[in-house]
């Protein structure tokens, strides 16, 4: 299991000094078994964080290692094979058919969606199960709905059974119900061995499904640990600037500062 | 219609190539002087240099008697500029398909990324400066010229793609370099030193394929599959950027090899393509629109279908233009934008309403 370590790592919005810091010291580990969520208001830096940790943005200072490696100097099939990416959800730019955008999960063991292998296929065929979408195999995207779309991304990350999986924002605009389905996609995923790291901006959906919250606030990692350590009312407070009342696990929200 | 979507798929490509072969012999048979079905395909199995010297028919083993000037015009004038258009067709639809892909928008082509213009005006620059001749070397002047503009064009994207990470980026550098090539180009006819040079060059932006010959083709034929070859391997990566850049590059796409080898790809193709035949547009839109649907709109699974289809409808469309009884014989490429332009106007029209 290669675990995710990233160390003091420091991110600007371009490659010059002085230019603005957008994450800056931030440090985290994550390993398989474990579902974290990083929370934090807009323009935090999560989704910067999340893409430099995938390699996909270069750091101005710190450094990542996925299983030893820096995640920016792999393959990109070697990588995803290590680490599955969920971006927000962009529209496809084709109308495709649903079990071949989840063949795409398969994308860096050199499969493509017309010809999968056997064990693509197998693969493909669990994640489109697992996603509740074995019977929308032959429909096309663009006939889906919002939260048979995330669905579908879900189950293309999946389908790549790579340990660890990224997901930025993964239940943005789902209604209630399709939200706790996507999230316990997830949470299975991690039940079973793999490592999740979502970005939620739902205090209370993260508080129900975290095993370890990452708390950001103005490009740094302001807080880490389970919500019985990480999670009151002042830290809600002093991060997103609202008046919240805790009880355990459930988080109530009640005005802005 | 769901089902059929892939119950059908693997018939496209043998019905376009079947369709491909009717369509060559057809133009072998129609043109000004019409040819029997018997004619052409007695010249067809022999040809014409394999008659005797001196002798102006000869009589195959199955009694079909054929006549040496039939070969002549099959094998020498129809069958080379039928397979000249196929082959510029199969280039513009190969390169369209795989930019759209890339692109992740229906009407990228050739012509919208400048590789055309480019292409075109290295052509006629050269007839400008006289360089071109009909005779020796200098009848490969405006072809090589050709395909040097078209490699320029994609050497300035290829360097800007490395570069930006932006799809809107590069296509914003093509309409730029197409609106330069072509200011370039209406400086060159006004300054056109005679008559002569003047219809030429109209000649060469118009786009025609008429007194092509194997040698036309054959001086081409090398960076077209070159091209078609670069491509092939691209395959793989468009349909992964159905998702998006980022997530194609979380799949495991290496985002700047492909943009690199698909821009290169396309340049090499569409340079042949001018080459051979002038400036042609919309066909590299049209044909892989048309099959998309019929692959899972998927780029990788249209590009042959796009470039055996692109082929055809300038092949059907170049005996079109020699069967229109006119004066002077309209140009192909006149014909494909006719036809080309009021289906892009569609196309772009639709995707509008579609996208909001």
């Amino acid at each position: 299991m290669p675990d995710l370590v990233v160390s003091k790592l420091e991110v600007r919005a371009k490659a010059e000094r002085g230019a603005p810091i957008l994450v800056r010291d931030a440090s985290f580990t994550l390993s398989g078994g474990e579902m974290s969520i990083l929370v934090g208001p807009n323009g935090a830096g999560k989704t910067t964080l999340l893409r430099a940790a995938m390699g996909l943005l270069t750091p101005s200072a710190g450094r990542v290692r996925l299983g030893g490696e820096d995640p920016a100097r792999m393959s990109p099939s070697k990588r995803a094979r290590k680490i599955a990416w969920l971006p927000q959800i962009r529209p496809l730019a084709w109308p495709n058919r649903v079990r071949d955008i989840v063949s795409l999960g398969r994308f860096a063991y050199g499969a493509s969606p017309g010809r999968l292998g056997e064990e693509d296929a197998a693969a493909v065929d669990r994640a489109m199960a697992a996603a509740g979408l074995a019977a929308f195999s032959e429909r096309s995207a663009d006939t889906l709905s919002g939260g048979e779309i995330a669905r579908m991304h879900c189950a293309r990350a999946l389908a790549a059974q790579a340990p660890l999986l990224l997901a930025d924002e993964p239940v943005a605009a789902l209604d209630i119900r399709h939200q706790l389905q996507v999230m316990t996609l997830l949470q299975r995923h991690a039940r079973r061995g793999g490592g999740v790291l979502a970005v939620l901006h739902d205090i209370a959906l993260a508080a129900r499904f975290a095993d370890r919250l990452l708390w950001m606030k103005q490009g740094s990692i302001v807080a880490s640990g389970p919500c019985e350590e990480t999670l009151d009312s002042k830290r809600i407070e002093s991060v997103f600037g609202v008046r919240a009342q805790v009880a355990e696990k459930r988080v109530e929200i009640e005005e802005p500062i | 219609m769901l089902s059929s979507l892939s119950s059908g798929e693997h018939l496209v490509v043998p019905l376009l190539l079947l369709a491909t072969v009717i369509a060559l012999f057809a133009a072998c048979l129609l043109g000004s002087t019409p040819l029997g079905v018997h004619r052409v395909s007695a010249a067809l199995l022999f040809p014409f240099r394999s008659i005797g010297e001196g002798e102006t028919s000869a009589v195959l083993a199955s009694g079909l008697s054929v006549q040496a000037a039939d070969s002549l015009v099959i094998w020498q004038i129809r069958l080379p500029r039928a397979l000249a258009a196929f082959m510029t067709g199969a280039a513009l639809g190969a390169s369209g398909a795989a930019l759209q892909g890339l692109l992740r928008n229906p009407l990228a082509e050739p012509g919208v990324l400048g590789v055309s213009a480019c292409a075109a005006l290295a052509a006629t620059f050269t007839i400008y400066y006289g360089l071109a001749s009909s005779s020796g070397l200098g009848a490969y002047a405006v072809p090589i010229a050709a395909i040097g503009g078209a490699v320029a064009a994609t050497a300035l994207l290829a360097f800007a793609a490395r570069r930006t990470s932006s799809v809107v980026t590069l296509i914003l550098i093509g309409v730029g370099l197409s609106a330069f090539a072509g200011a370039l180009m209406s400086l060159l006819l006004n300054l056109a030193p005679n008559p002569f040079s003047l219809a030429e060059m109209i000649n060469w932006m118009l786009g025609s394929v008429a007194n092509r010959s194997y040698d036309d083709i054959a001086l081409v034929a090398p960076f077209l599959i070159a091209g078609f070859a670069l491509l092939f391997t691209t395959r793989r990566g468009l349909f992964a950027l159905t998702l998006g850049e980022e997530a194609a590059a979380g799949v495991g796409l290496h985002l700047g090899r492909q943009r690199v080898a698909v821009v290169v790809g396309a340049g090499l193709a569409a340079g042949a393509g001018v080459a051979l035949a002038g400036a042609i547009g919309f066909v590299g839109i049209i044909a892989p629109h048309l099959i998309r649907p019929l692959v899972g709109h998927d780029p990788a699974r249209s590009l042959l279908p796009s470039a055996l289809l692109a082929g055809l409808i300038l092949v059907l469309a170049d005996i079109g233009v020699r069967l229109l009884p006119s004066a002077t014989e309209l140009k192909l490429g006149v014909v494909a934008a006719i036809i080309g332009a009021p289906i892009f106007i569609w196309i772009a029209a639709r995707r509008r309403s579609d996208h909001g």
